[in-house]
């Protein structure tokens, strides 16, 4: 294990100032879709050892039900993966929003809405992060699970990152009964990247 | 001039501050709030001539800072600026009594703009 990445209290109030405006854009993005207004909450970042990410999950979800998790792998200066986490019956008020019928919603449709909802806040959010930090990300096709218990989530996510960077917020549309969880996980390099890239934007305050 | 610059980010303060330092004239004084509850009360003791206010904030939100500043004092500058574009937040933004409201991140361009418009 290598020595852990500190961030100091200027380096995370700017990276979640940062967050804070592309979480913004990613809200305003669905919220045009929905024709509706979303709770847009402080973004929460945590640094944190990959092993411990089932053990955030269990404690930090707003889920506690069935629920789908889709995740995009990101690559460029800021690599990792993006997860959107949504629970099955707000994927189903989602679903009725977007003009589905109740007899149309089966587990297909629903997967299907969710990917292309984290398509959608994965461009907004990391795009607008890209671009403050004047950087370019690919994203990689979402996929997407459903599961009931975090401790059933794939290992890859501790496999592939020795640290991870939590980055999270809640978007919630009350008026439609919609609540998901937005997650941006870093790798090791691109959490120094982020270090360094925020280091530029304090020297020049 | 007073001004009264509310963010519960240090770096999003220093954005507007370094902003307005280039246009206020000596003797000016900037103040600062870091959630929209200091924010109230500082108005209610410095009466800033203008204040530069966020929304998305811990203790009490810049939406409810607005409302009770606008109802302490019906002349109130406010400016919204703010990650949250959405036009429902905007209205209600505007609702509660903000003058402008601005998209983060402010530049000097916007910041002029918006002095300029608003006639301060």
């Amino acid at each position: 294990m290598s020595n852990p990445i500190i961030f100091n209290e200027d380096q995370l109030d700017c990276l979640g100032e940062l967050m804070n405006i592309s979480y913004g854009s990613a809200t305003a993005a669905i919220s045009e879709i929905l024709n509706s207004f979303a709770t847009l909450n402080i973004p929460s970042i945590k640094i944190f050892e990959a092993s411990k990410i089932k053990e955030y999950l269990n404690d930090n979800s707003i889920q506690n039900q069935e629920q789908y998790i889709a995740s995009q792998i990101l690559n460029g200066g800021i690599s990792g993966e993006n997860i959107f986490l949504i629970d099955i019956i707000s994927a189903k008020n989602l679903a009725l929003e977007f003009g589905l019928e109740e007899n149309e919603i089966n587990n297909n449709e629903l997967s299907d809405i969710v990917l292309e909802i984290t398509n959608i806040l994965s461009s907004a959010t990391i795009g607008r992060l890209a671009s403050d930090l004047e950087t370019t990300v690919s994203f990689e096709p979402p996929t997407i699970q459903k599961i009931d218990s975090f401790d059933k989530l794939d290992d890859k996510y501790m496999k592939d990152y020795e640290q991870v960077i939590v980055i999270s917020t809640i978007l919630e549309f009350e008026d439609q009964k919609i609540k998901a969880q937005l997650i941006l996980l870093t790798i090791d390099s691109s959490i120094l990247w982020l270090r360094d890239s925020i280091d530029k934007i304090l020297e020049d305050l | 001039m007073k001004y009264l610059v509310t963010d519960d980010s240090k770096m999003a303060r220093r954005m507007v501050i370094k902003l307005l330092k280039e246009l206020i004239k000596d003797g000016d004084e900037i103040l600062e709030a870091s959630n929209g509850q200091e924010a109230i009360d500082i108005y209610k003791t410095d009466k800033p001539d203008l204040c530069f206010m966020d929304l998305t904030m811990p203790i009490i939100d810049g939406f409810e800072a607005t409302k009770q500043i606008v109802q302490f004092d019906k002349d109130a500058k406010i400016v919204v600026i703010t990650a949250d574009i959405q036009e429902g937040a905007k209205d209600r933004a505007l609702k509660n009594g903000a003058r402008a409201f601005v998209k983060k991140p402010i530049n000097e361009t916007k910041m002029k703009q918006m002095i300029r418009s608003a006639g301060w």
